[in-house]
């Protein structure tokens, strides 16, 4: 009986998506953000409270959501817009098994590419092993397990996930969450601010949950955008690009 | 026969065309047309209508909110020069990064470019049009809520000269627009055509204005509040302003004499830096873009 996790397809996936100039797409904004982070250091007095806001701000509202929304989408979605996926729907393999394998392909690159660079920018910027850079870092990786989880569904449901998840991620987590108090208990980008938050208080996250809530919310969209993900994938149609 | 030369249908002499011969000045129009329809997704299914429409209510929005404060009574909400800053920059973003990649990465991932090259098109006429119909585009997309703005403000104001006075301040909003229009185009027709990938253009473009324009406004930010008070606007907030191409657009404006107050500090005498950099983004991003089409076949 094998597991739901398929080493072949993760094989090829991690081959597919960090392939020639594509990973530097990806490491390209990180790089960005611990660059920042040494800059700001290097010129500004160490009690000014900037930490908080460059790695609360850019990183969890930047680095985060588009990085996973270019890997989430792009696991699964690369295939089915050019129409490779009948090939690996055609091979024995459970469509659970599909989406389990290529969510743990992504997500692990989302945690290279985001959470990994947020620690490291959060102890260059604090000096050491503080509360905020392991709060950020907790934060980042809860982020990255929803927003991927989030992105594989959406690449599923549509041939444009991308343009989709570029709206969620600039009007409802960029400007909804932050302006309309009730949008932040639907907004991944505040769950992972509670996350922080919880293990790191600080007023410059302008976190709005709380870790109960956060952590509750956060597991309830993850698992169900999985399992719509898997439903959708289980009763798939190949459809042509339509003009 | 003198027409031959500018023939465009091979003439493989099974059968004999005496029609008129469209020459490459209407390949040419065809392509800035046909591509400009794309970039709206007419002529496509609805789904490709969806982003251009959602986006161009969106900007549409705050003009019709200003028509009716103006018609109670209110003066007028929104300026012409910026619109509402954030909104544009958040929109606009939203509108090059899903749109630019329909018009440059379906034509490279599906091989055609070996086709228009073998019509008397020449290698800079097709990134020429596409940037012709893009900028068009964003034109349109920028300026038809401005158009709205003056229309939903003058139909409540009194008087030739309050009339005139808004006419004034609409004309150098319409040439931000039109900056904005040329640079925006640019830029992410060229970031669009390094992927055949749908996916990751998008997700180029997106990176691209999003990113720095988070970073500008944070450094500004971070920068203002860091700042010992009674300090002048430090050297750090006026250059941080040159990271991204909406502060760099913005620097630029007031530098040019706009006086209505955005993110951007007043540059001052980096006015002058604001402008150069631009310009070299600009031609950057043209050059660029003329160099990737320089080889036909290219995948």
């Amino acid at each position: 009986m094998p597991g739901p996790f398929n080493p072949t397809i993760a094989m090829i996936t991690l081959r597919a998506v960090i392939s020639r100039r594509r990973a530097l797409l990806f490491a390209i904004t990180p790089l960005i953000l611990i660059a920042l982070t040494i800059v700001l250091k290097a010129s500004r007095p160490p009690s000014a409270p900037w930490p908080g806001r460059i790695l609360g701000d850019f990183g969890f509202s930047v680095l985060l959501p588009l990085t996973a929304l270019i890997i989430g989408t792009g696991v699964l979605g690369a295939e089915i817009e050019d129409g490779s996926v009948i090939h690996l729907l055609a091979t024995p393999v459970r469509r659970s098994s599909v989406i389990t394998t290529k969510f743990v392909v992504a997500l692990a690159l989302t945690i290279v590419f985001t959470a990994v660079p947020e620690l490291i920018a959060g102890l260059i910027a604090t000096g050491g092993l503080t509360r905020l850079a392991v709060g950020l870092f907790a934060g980042a990786l809860a982020g990255s397990v929803i927003y991927t989880a989030v992105f594989v569904m959406a690449s599923v449901l549509t041939t444009r996930a991308i343009a989709v998840g570029l709206l969620y991620v600039l009007i409802w987590e960029g400007v909804l969450a932050n302006f309309v108090g009730g949008a932040r208990v639907l907004s991944v980008g505040h769950y992972s601010l509670g996350v922080a938050n919880a293990i790191a208080p600080n007023p410059d996250l302008n976190a709005g949950l709380t870790l109960a809530t956060s952590l509750f919310m956060g597991a309830i969209v993850t698992v169900a955008a999985l399992a719509l993900a898997v439903r959708r994938l289980s009763a798939f149609a190949i459809k042509g690009e339509s003009a | 026969m003198p027409a031959e030369a500018a023939g465009v249908i091979h003439d493989l002499g099974y059968r004999r065309y005496e029609g008129p011969r469209l020459g490459r000045a209407q390949i040419v129009r065809a392509l800035v047309w046909h591509s400009f329809r794309t970039a709206f997704g007419l002529g496509r299914s609805a789904k490709a209508k969806v982003v251009p429409v959602i986006v161009l209510f969106a900007m549409c929005l705050p003009a019709a909110v200003n028509a009716f404060a103006v018609a109670r009574g209110n003066a007028r909400l929104v300026p012409y020069d910026t619109y509402v800053p954030v909104l544009r920059a958040t929109v606009m973003t939203i509108f090059v990064a899903v749109q630019a990649p329909e018009l440059m990465s379906r034509d490279l991932r599906s091989h055609v470019l070996p086709l228009y090259f073998a019509r008397p098109l020449r290698k800079t006429d097709y990134p020429l049009a596409k940037y012709l119909a893009f900028t068009a585009a964003c034109l349109v997309v920028i300026e038809i809520p401005l158009v709205l703005l003056y229309l939903g403000t003058i139909a409540s104001v009194h008087g030739g000269s309050a009339v005139w006075g808004e006419t004034r301040a609409l004309i150098p909003g319409l040439l931000v627009g039109l900056m904005w229009a040329l640079v925006m185009a640019a830029a992410s027709l060229l970031l669009a055509s390094l992927s055949g990938r749908r996916g990751y253009a998008t997700g180029s473009v997106a990176i691209f204005f999003f990113l720095t324009y988070t970073l500008a406004t944070l450094l500004i930010n971070v920068e203002r509040n860091g700042a010992a008070p009674g300090m002048a606007a430090s050297t750090a907030v006026k250059v941080a302003g040159l990271l991204s191409p909406f502060t760099l657009l913005d620097g630029v404006r007031r530098w040019l004499g706009g006086t209505t107050l955005d993110q951007v500090p007043r540059p001052g005498s980096f006015g002058i830096l604001y402008l150069l950099v631009l310009l070299a983004l600009f031609a950057a991003c043209l050059g660029g873009l003329a160099a990737r089409f320089r080889k036909a076949g290219l995948s």
